[in-house]
């Protein structure tokens, strides 16, 4: 597969990925924590807790890949060394409807949180309308071609990290009260619920992808993606178990459940201050949601121009405009989607949608560890999944990765438990499957890719 | 470029930091674990850990699609086999061999490479920093030379005329002096460290060498 970052220059060190990814994992706690309380109810962190299971395996998995793989990352990446053309395909399809929903979903919890700080935009209509607009904004932004800076990515993280610190210390120094007689599992929660609740929270742990795609942009990647992947993962798991119990807390899980639009900040208004602590929460979360939404729109762009690019998809998507030089045709195609999702305001329902592509990707990117080891044995792998098995395949001593079959099958699980239970995102998760179905049968496989 | 590096040692290092920093696909085959990994942390590189005579390891790492393979690791039959590899079986452009003793270059360029490179030689380039600093041909083709020539001190050449210089059947073509620059046409009485440019026949400006420095 032609490695579509050839020639970039490296220039993003450790702090520079590093704040790329959190800036995308990192908005997930703001999203979800209202709608996990919704199914898991006190059993909230827990719900996080699991959920972080699968993540950190799937992470590491990751960090194999893109470790070893320096010059370009991704699942599709992957699952084309791994699998060949058309896993592939499929992933890249399924990451691209990651991408769609993260467009729109986190453009839904900016709206929360600004709707915090302007009651008005949280009801009915305004929800979606707003969040809409807030995605028409960032469309045009980047057909015009005004990127996103790394300082302020970095920045942002920082003011981010710092500001979450700080309410976890005072959450937990004055008002943490221990709740965990509330939990009853199996029947407050229900165990379908608390592993619905679980797969909710699966969707705040995304932008590992984003990660391992910056890995041919990343100086001294082979030392530095796993070093980033690593830092996200204890960070963004602390952040979401630390703060969904002080939620839980002080909030309590009901107040919760009813605020999805902006749980972050109903829980902070519960602590000394807590007013001035809201409207401060809310600033942070209305930005870091609005960056996560950004990512959404510019993972479009690029997953569609690169399968473009291996004409898997009309290459029409790689058409760039002729003043501002941006992949015009494919950001505009997909923000159509966007902006519709958003527009109908449904949390819940982005939530699955996200599951749904992200979890499938992310069962790939775990097999593709295995197959890897299989076909690939002498690449050098500067950090490997934990827990290895030496086996004797076709006379080669090969090492079976028990870390990333365990990824594969607890992200199987979840994914399962998102289908089964439901049928909106079912339905629409494998509408979209068996379009790019179609569309790999009437196009990708006619036009296979341009030797160089 | 696709760049093939068979060896992770100081001068493959050095060649993958080169053309990594440039931006294009370096791969590097390795045996050593240690400096795979010192290789894989350091550099932007693919490390494939190693026996680079593998044939199977070869063909993972996509030689087959390489633009340019050295060949430069610390043993010379690897070396040797490794290009007969790469020439015959994969059909790799170009191919650079190094050799630790160039008693083998006969047997590396029947390998089909390209260049070959004795490390043996390079004993040469420490000796010239003291025997070049006196005397240099800088040009050399078709029986002509062109020879750079500091004049020592205690040299016979120091009080006479450049004229003196066509009995020894050379022509001086410059003569050139601190910061001063003299051409042939002016009359010039030689000075110690002057720096002399003339040509001649190669036999003619030898015999000039052996003139001022006495026989080699």
């Amino acid at each position: 597969m032609e490695e579509s970052q050839k020639r970039l220059r490296r220039r993003i060190g450790l702090l520079g990925v590093f704040s790329f990814g959190y800036a995308d994992v990192g908005a997930g706690i703001y999203m979800t924590l209202g709608l996990v309380a919704a199914h898991a109810m006190a059993a909230a962190p827990l719900a996080f807790a699991v959920a972080s299971v699968s993540y950190i395996l799937t992470a590491l998995s990751y960090a194999e890949l893109s470790s070893s793989m320096p010059e370009a990352g991704g699942g599709m990446i992957f699952a084309e060394k791994a699998f060949g053309r058309f896993v592939a395909f499929l992933t890249g399809w399924a990451l691209l409807l990651d991408y769609v929903v993260t467009g729109s979903i986190f453009a839904m919890s900016t709206t929360g949180y600004l709707g915090h700080l302007v009651p008005v935009l949280k009801q009915g209509e305004f929800f979606g309308l707003t969040a809409s607009i807030l995605v028409l904004i960032l469309v045009v932004l980047n057909v015009i071609g005004i990127k996103e800076s790394a300082t302020f990515s970095a920045v942002l993280v920082l003011i981010d990290i710092t500001g979450l610190s700080i309410i976890l210390a005072i959450g937990y120094l004055t008002s943490f009260r221990p709740f965990f007689d509330q939990i009853k599992l199996g029947t407050a929660p229900t165990w379908d619920d608390f592993m619905y609740g679980t797969t909710v929270a699966m969707a705040s742990y995304l932008g590992i992808e984003v990660v391992s795609q910056a890995a041919g942009e990343t100086k001294r990647a082979g030392l530095n993606i796993p070093r980033a992947v690593k830092l996200v993962t204890i960070v963004v798991v602390a952040f979401s178990v630390l703060f969904s119990s002080l939620a839980v807390s002080v909030a309590g899980w009901e107040t919760l459940a009813s605020s999805e639009k902006d749980p972050a900040a109903v829980v902070v208004e519960h602590l000394p201050f807590g007013a001035l602590l809201a409207i401060w929460i809310s600033i942070i979360g209305m930005t870091v949601c609005y960056v996560a939404t950004n990512t959404g729109i510019v993972g479009v762009s690029r997953m569609a121009y690169a399968m473009g690019r291996e004409r898997m998809l009309p290459s029409v998507l790689t058409d760039l405009h002729k003043k501002f030089h941006t992949p015009y045709k494919a950001i505009l195609l997909f923000a159509v989607f966007q902006i519709a999702l958003a527009y109908a305001g449904h949390l819940g329902l982005a939530a699955d949608l996200y599951n749904f592509g992200a979890l499938l990707s992310y069962m790939v990117v775990n097999l593709s560890v295995v197959a890897l080891r299989i076909k690939d044995p002498y690449r050098y792998r500067p950090y490997m999944v934990p827990g290895n098995l030496p086996l004797k395949i076709k006379n080669r001593k090969v090492l079976i990765p028990v870390g990333a079959i365990l990824g594969f099958f607890s992200n199987l699980a979840l994914w399962l438990m998102v289908v089964a239970t439901h049928a909106e995102g079912r339905i629409i998760g494998f509408t979209w499957l068996f379009v790019g179905l179609l569309l790999y049968i009437t196009y990708a496989r006619r036009n296979p890719k341009i030797p160089e | 470029m696709y760049i093939f590096v068979v060896g992770g040692g100081r001068i493959g290092y050095s060649i993958a930091e080169y053309f990594s920093n440039r931006g294009d696909k370096v791969i590097v085959v390795e045996k050593n674990k240690k400096i795979c990994d010192f290789l894989a942390k350091s550099l932007d590189v693919t490390v494939y850990c190693g026996d680079a005579r593998s044939i199977a390891l070869l063909e993972d790492a996509e030689m087959d699609k390489a633009d340019v393979v050295f060949a430069v690791s610390g043993s010379d039959t690897v070396n040797i086999r490794v290009a007969e590899i790469a020439k015959k079986r994969f059909g790799v452009p170009t191919v650079v061999v190094r050799l630790n003793h160039s008693e083998n270059r006969e047997k590396a360029l029947q390998t089909g490479a390209g260049h070959v490179i004795c490390l043996d030689e390079f004993a040469d380039v420490f000796i010239k920093t003291i025997t070049e600093s006196e005397f240099r041909i800088i040009y050399d083709r078709n029986g002509f030379s062109i020879a750079e020539i500091k004049i020592p001190p205690d040299s016979s050449l120091v009080g006479q005329n450049t004229k003196v210089l066509e009995e020894l059947e050379v022509k001086p073509i410059a003569v050139f002096r601190e910061t001063v620059y003299f051409s042939p046409t002016d009359n010039i009485v030689i000075e110690a460290d002057d720096i002399l440019l003339v040509t001649g026949s190669q036999q003619a400006i030898n015999k000039l060498k052996e003139h001022i420095f006495g026989a080699v």
